[in-house]
């Protein structure tokens, strides 16, 4: 659903619905990326409660580094 | 010593600005090439493609990318290969550019691959129109990448792809999702005509570290398995 959407295209975040109620989980980077799949989902489907369980992660500076021989 | 920074499936939006800039700032002092694994955008929009190249302008280092299935998605890929390479970017598809690095050679071959799936389990070009149309498309990608492997001399040699040429950096995906993920097919490209490292994207719950049949190290570096705005592989050259 959120991947297909074309406003969201959203890979990282799963629906879960059960009964009227739909879960929303996974991790994005942005607030506002959160705000907006929630707002979406909301508005697609306007009979149920949307519940934001989802995540924001922000990417840190690249750290990690690995030596191939 | 050539080091590599890589990142996939950063999956740029109209609203990212700001989001990856700040973790590029010493990029330089670490890396002596940026690649990117596709994906760069959400659903393939000038306008998201706009908000990267913003993100890029004057990173300090080469940049070269490779465009996703996402990067298509609104049918203006040849607009936004433009539009990257305008800015500076490099974009490969089944081709190879150098890059001197400290008095070596490096050579990245790009494409985007496709899926297909793997020995043992893949599609065939066998019945319908479709079917085989699918799996010949993922037969020319690995028959131009081979191609441009072949063409390219240099010091040290990296695939850039978005899709996967081995299971092993897919494993944490739902299994029966494989053959849209990749294909063994790329990876018999790589082991025939050779290289010293292959970086892909596109599995976001996949795995980082791989190795082709014949031995090439294979690194995921989708972002949201590096967790982290590149990861650096330094070849010993």
């Amino acid at each position: 659903m959120l991947a297909l959407d074309p406003r969201l295209g959203e890979l990282d975040v799963h629906a879960k619905v059960v009964n009227h109620d739909i879960y929303l989980r996974g991790c994005v980077t942005t607030d506002q990326r959160r705000e907006a799949i929630v707002y979406t989902v909301a508005e697609l489907y306007p009979d149920y409660r949307v519940h934001d369980e989802i995540g924001v992660v922000h990417p840190v500076e690249g750290h990690g580094g690995e030596q191939l021989t | 010593m050539i080091r590599i920074a890589a990142v996939g499936d950063v999956h740029f939006g109209e609203d990212s600005g700001g989001t990856l800039r700040p973790h590029l700032e010493r990029l330089p002092e670490r890396a002596d090439v940026l690649l990117i694994a596709g994906d760069l955008t959400r659903i393939g929009t000038i306008a998201e493609a706009r908000v990267l190249v913003e993100e890029l302008d004057g990173v300090g280092v080469p940049t070269i990318a490779v465009l996703g299935n996402h990067d298509h998605h609104s049918d203006q890929a040849p607009q936004i290969r433009a539009l990257l390479e305008d800015a500076g970017i490099r974009v490969l598809e089944q081709e190879a550019t150098t890059v001197p690095v400290n008095g070596a050679c490096l050579a990245v071959v790009g494409a985007k691959g496709f899926g297909g799936g793997f020995s043992g389990s893949s599609g065939t070009a066998f019945g319908e129109p479709e079917m085989k149309q699918f799996i010949r498309a993922t037969e020319a990608a690995a028959a131009g990448l081979e191609s441009a492997l072949r063409d390219c001399a240099a010091d040290a040699r990296v695939v850039l792809l978005h899709y996967s040429p081995v299971k092993e950096t897919l494993h944490g995906e739902a299994p029966e999702i494989y053959p849209f993920l990749g294909s063994f097919l790329l990876a018999r490209a790589v082991d025939t005509a050779g290289a010293d490292l292959v970086i892909h994207g596109h599995a976001h719950g996949g795995a980082e570290k791989g190795v082709t049949p014949g031995g090439v190290r294979v690194r995921n570096v989708a972002e949201p398995v590096i967790r982290e705005s590149y990861r650096v592989y330094v070849l010993d050259r």
